[in-house]
């Protein structure tokens, strides 16, 4: 699928891929979620093989690996598109359609080498492994520039590593991961980037209970032993890495996932205002409720385009860091008004689990907290108005 | 030679728009949907497709050729190409002004006219009926207009060497029937699901452009195609209800006096 829009509208192969995928969480996996346990993570096995067999039979499978590794290389604006709709149900937010559209591996392992590809890359599009990335540290996660302290320290050919990152998602479940350690003490970004496996010895994670059901672990490393040919990119130098080809990027697909998310709730809303009778109207005619319609309807619209715009520059080859960044920010925080609009004009089965909506209120929460807090991801946007000639780097 | 076959499908308001959203315009005779809610092609001609493409599927893509015809005053072109997105060959829209308020006979007439320019086929695929009107007439008056043997509510649609068989869905139960070619089928959501376009197809369907045509290309004019049942009023029926409580002594008591009403009113 080509880079992008040409004009005001959507390309039309666009519009109907959208349809498809629409057309797919609607019909295949909103239907499962009556059975499932509210806060369910996972499909049983058969109900996984047979959707799985479907997204990878229409070419929906890891849609943004490239194509010479298995996925299907879409530009990150098709998959902002289609992330749209693929969040649109119960578990959408964080486990979007059980992942039977693969689970993709950080976007950095394509960097790697052709060892690293072949044992953990391809493996993971593949769906025989699951990686995570680790950059926060108990001593703080929204400058990792100066928070990370877990050591790399060479060995011979090897590295070894001694540490802890907390906050982990995907490393209960997965086998493999990316982990920032700092190898050169002597620079604020001296990080190497290290691809480790959970049972190693001197790995050990415990679990951390937060406020979604997909938590995520806190890892220890006492003298973990990683091979040389595990070394990420290049030696001392894994800033960029960490922070604009990982952490930047991934903010497009996250705005898109909260665009979904709000445009499920807010779809909710509407519906229910029209059909529900209170003092003798529906809830539809009532000008405090119609207000609340019409900011989360312009909301939604912003952070569309918001998330656009940034997908476009990323597909243009043009700095989309700050577009980014602000489209993670607005979409973050609409997000989190429109599903509480929403469960209130809902009254009291807004906040029942009948509804997705109170999973979507608990979730929406971690939005304005991970993949960057708010208050950091303003400081940077505010770093670039106010001197627009220093792209933070 | 491949095989011909033609599926017709019609663009119809998406059944899923919730009651909320539909408008009935009494004045026009028709119903209307805000702009934001795209029409959908109708379901059992996805199944229609889906019994075509099988078809394809079991002599091989390059032995059966599938022609999707729709006719209609306007269409969605990213909605209406879902078929090609499926993995139809081709897709002919009979797109014109006075394609509109048609009623069964009419449309079959322009269909009819659709497929005789298409030339060549061997098989008619059509869904049991459109999920706007539910009138299930047009396959019936096309067969008739083509001359050709017509199989209504199809589970399953396959054409062993030159011959239809067909398994009918009965109220009871299923039977097997065969018809030579030529031959219309009427299929049924009894087929099963119909398959979701690929990526690969959607690209490929972009990238096809409908065959286009007017009435006049087909040697039709308006006045031809007046309705033969046209449409008298168009209304939404109100219905009353009325909750009585009926009050006894005791359970017992209370169900003689339920029975009674309910045989006085002839529901028992
Ligand atoms: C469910 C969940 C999943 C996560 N998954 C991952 C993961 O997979 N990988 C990973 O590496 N990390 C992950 N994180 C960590 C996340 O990125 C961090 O929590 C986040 O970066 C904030 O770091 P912190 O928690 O240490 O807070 P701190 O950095 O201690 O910040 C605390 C608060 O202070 C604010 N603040 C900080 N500095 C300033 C300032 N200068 N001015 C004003 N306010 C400031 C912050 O915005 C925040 O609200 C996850 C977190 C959660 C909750």
């Amino acid at each position: 699928m080509a880079a992008g829009t040409e004009g005001y509208e959507l390309p039309e192969e666009l519009k109907m891929a959208q349809r498809t995928v629409r057309d797919f969480v609607q019909a295949e996996v909103v239907p499962l979620e009556k059975t499932l346990d509210y806060d369910a993570i996972a499909l049983p096995k058969e109900d996984f093989d047979r959707l799985a067999s479907k997204t990878r039979e229409m070419g929906l499978w890891c849609t943004g690996v490239p194509q010479e590794h298995g996925g299907a290389g879409l530009s990150l604006f098709a998959q902002a598109v289609l992330e749209e709709e693929v969040v649109q149900h119960r578990a959408g937010l964080y486990c979007p359609v059980y992942g039977t559209m693969g689970r993709p591996p950080p976007e950095i392992i394509w960097v790697g080498t052709d060892y690293q590809l072949q044992t953990y890359g391809l493996p993971s599009v593949r769906g025989e492994r699951r990686g995570w990335y680790a950059i926060t540290e108990p001593s703080g996660g929204s400058d990792p520039a100066r928070a990370i302290q877990t050591r790399g320290v060479r060995d011979g050919d090897d590295w070894v590593l001694n540490g802890s990152k907390i906050f982990i998602s995907g490393a209960p479940w997965g086998d493999w991961g990316i982990v920032f350690a700092r190898t050169d003490p002597q620079r604020a970004r001296g990080l190497t980037a290290f691809i480790v496996e959970n049972r190693w010895p001197g790995f050990t994670m415990n679990p951390i209970p937060v406020m979604r059901a997909f938590y995520p672990g806190q890892l220890f490393f006492d003298n973990l032993r990683v091979p040389g040919r595990n070394v990420l990119g290049e030696v001392h130098n894994a800033w960029d890495l960490l922070a604009n080809k990982l952490l930047a990027r991934a903010r497009i697909p996250y705005a898109a996932a909260n665009l979904g998310v709000a445009v499920a709730a807010h779809r909710m809303a509407v519906e229910y205002s029209k059909t529900r009778q209170t003092f003798g109207a529906p809830l539809s005619s009532r000008q405090a409720i119609q207000w609340m319609l019409v900011d989360s309807e312009i909301e939604i619209r912003a952070s569309r385009w918001l998330v656009w715009q940034a997908a476009w520059r990323y597909d243009a080859g043009e700095d989309f860091r700050q577009e980014a960044a602000i489209a993670k920010l607005y979409s973050s925080e609409a997000l989190g008004r429109v599903v509480d609009r929403s469960i209130q004009i809902h009254g009291g089965y807004g906040v029942s689990k009948w509804l997705p909506l109170e999973r979507w209120y608990r979730e929406a929460r971690i939005r304005r907290i991970g993949e960057g807090p708010s208050e950091v991801v303003r400081m940077v946007i505010a770093r670039e108005i106010l001197n627009p000639a220093s792209r933070h780097d | 030679m491949p095989l011909n076959i033609i599926v017709t499908a019609k663009q119809v308001i998406d059944p899923e728009t919730p009651a909320s959203a539909l408008r009935l315009n009494s004045q026009l005779k028709r119903m209307e949907t805000p702009p934001n809610i795209p029409p959908v092609i109708n379901g059992f001609d996805e199944n229609a497709i889906e019994a075509a493409l099988r078809i394809k599927d079991a002599k091989g893509a390059a032995n059966v050729k599938v022609t999707v015809i729709s006719a209609g005053k306007s269409f969605v072109l990213d909605v209406i190409k879902k078929p090609l997105s499926m993995g139809a060959d081709e897709l002919v829209l009979v797109q014109d002004d006075a394609l509109e308020g048609l009623d069964a006979f009419a449309t079959a007439q322009v269909l009819l006219a659709a497929i005789k320019k298409v030339g060549k086929f061997d098989l008619v695929v059509c869904g049991r009926q459109a999920s706007d009107y539910d009138q299930a007439q047009v396959p019936l008056f096309l067969a008739e207009g083509l001359g050709i043997p017509c199989v209504t509510i199809a589970k399953k649609v396959e054409v062993p060497e030159s011959k239809l068989v067909v398994e009918r869905v009965l109220p009871n139960g299923t039977e097997e029937v065969e018809a030579t070619l030529p031959a219309l089928v009427t299929v049924s959501n009894e087929l099963g699901q119909p398959r979701y376009p690929t990526l690969r197809g959607i690209m490929m369907a972009t990238r096809k452009q409908p065959t286009t045509w007017k009435l006049g290309d087909l040697g039709l004019s308006p006045a031809a195609l007046q309705p033969k049942v046209p449409i008298e009023q168009l209304f939404v029926p109100t219905s009353q209800r009325q909750c009585e409580f009926i009050n006894g002594e005791n359970e017992e008591d209370k169900g003689r006096k339920l029975a009674l009403k309910l045989r006085e009113a002839k529901i028992i």
